[in-house]
Formats: structure tokens, sequence, C-alpha cells
């Protein structure tokens, strides 16, 4: 086999290597922002430059993630590869994914209002639905009450985005991929 | 996990990693992290193997089904 020349750029396991560095470093950055912003807000209740730097990381973060994803099938919670079959078995084992990441997408947002509310950041009846519906009602029913409502609206529209973006995007653009590339193979 | 299929592949063909990795556009190092299963390559990658190797994807690349496990 005649010998060719010897690649000049970095090949895809390099470049993967470099931009996993960067995605990790953009992550670590964005973390470490987060915990300054808050830093801030409950000691000044004020938002600095803090938060410009979170959108810039998240970014970076964001677009080093696309330059690095390949075409892999969907993956869980877990981390492990989802069917993208149409079969309802397939179906189902993507849903019940998207259900579980559903609860603890709702769960955290149940327990930052609490954390609000207890330290104070928040008044519960800021939360009018709650105080409407239950007047009577002291300062730690409210709170529970309040945790319950923001877990439940929370999950829906959660679990209506993860679908329509799973469903809708990633598996269909997955089998579309895959179906173009076996067709090229054919050929 | 290693890929023996595609090392089997590859010297049936009488190629070294290197004559693959330049016939793939990749470097020796990465043919020899696929084989010994450090590095999942690309698709794109996988199905260009194939093309030098002559083999077909599920033939390199894909797990093997446990036929028992599925019945």
């Amino acid at each position: 086999m005649k010998k060719q020349p010897k690649p000049t750029v970095m090949d895809e396991r390099q470049l993967q290597i470099n931009g996993k560095a960067l995605h990790w470093a953009s992550a670590f950055l964005a973390l470490c922002v987060l915990a300054s912003l808050i830093y801030d807000i409950v000691h000044t209740g004020q938002a600095g430059w803090e938060l410009f730097a979170l959108v810039g990381a998240c970014a970076v973060f964001a677009i080093a993630s696309r330059k690095l994803g390949d075409i892999q099938p969907p993956k869980d919670w877990r981390g492990n590869p989802m069917p993208t079959g149409n079969e309802p078995k397939e179906r189902a084992i993507r849903k019940k994914n998207y259900a579980t990441e559903s609860i603890f997408y709702a769960a955290a947002s149940a327990i930052m209002d609490v954390l609000l509310i207890t330290f104070g950041m928040q008044d519960v009846t800021d939360y009018d639905l709650t105080a409407t519906l239950f007047p009577g009602f002291t300062k730690l029913p409210l709170t529970i009450l309040t945790a319950v409502i923001v877990f439940a609206v929370a999950f829906l529209i959660s679990y209506g985005v993860e679908y329509l973006y799973g469903e809708k995007v990633k598996v269909k653009k997955y089998n579309q991929m895959v179906a173009a590339l076996e067709a090229e193979e054919e050929e | 996990m290693k890929n023996k299929r595609l090392k089997i592949a590859r010297i049936e063909r009488d190629l070294s990693q290197e004559d693959l990795a330049n016939a793939v556009g990749v470097t020796r190092q990465t043919i020899g992290a696929i084989e010994n299963g450090s590095y999942n390559p690309t698709l794109k990658l996988c199905i260009a193997i194939c093309r030098a190797t002559g083999k077909t994807l599920n033939d390199l690349f894909w797990e093997e089904i446990d036929h028992e496990e599925t019945t």
C-alpha cells in the first residue's frame, strides 16, 4: 500500500482529548463563578460580574459539548445509551428516563425554593397561588405546599421539554444520521 | 473492551497499524487505542475503517448480541 503523508493536524482522538480538557475546565469555572455569585447574593443581595462570567462559562461548555458530540445514541441519566427505535418497549424506556430526569429537576427546584424561603430571601406570601388557596395557613405549611406545587409544575414543564427535545430532536437526528451513513456505506 | 475483530481484519489485509491509520486519516496511536479498547471512535471513523478493511460495522464494531438473551 502506498504510504500516505502523516496528518499534520490533530486527529479526532487528539482533538477529543483537548476538547474534553476545555469542557471540564469551563464546567469547573462555571461552578466557581456560581459559588461566588451565591455568596454575593446572600451577603449583599446583588449580583455583579459573576452573572456575565457564568453565562460565558456555560456558553463555552455548551459549545465544547456540541463540538465533542459525536453521532452517539441518546443517553439516560446514568450515561448509558438508550434504544432509539419506535417499538413500544423502546419508547417506554425513553419515557421512563425523561420522567426520572424531570423528577431530579423538579426536586432541585422545590428544594431551592424551600431554601430561599427558609433563609428569608423570598417571602412565602409571594407565592400568590398558595397564599390564596390556603389563607389561614402559617409559614411552615405554606412552605411545604409551595414546595409541592413547585415540584409538580417543574416536573410537568421539564417532562414536556425532555420529551419533545428527546423524541423530536435527539432520537430523530440520530436515526437520520445513522441511516444516511449506512446508505453511504452501501454505495 | 479490546477490539480483536478489528485487529484480525487489519492483519487479514496485511496492514500495519500505521498503514491503516494513514488510510483513514488518523495517527497510529489512535488505531492502537481503538484496538486495545481505550478509545471509542466516532461513527465516521468506524465507517472509514470498515471501508479500509473491507468489513461492515457489524463485523468490526457493533457488539455481538447474545441470542439466548433475546429469546
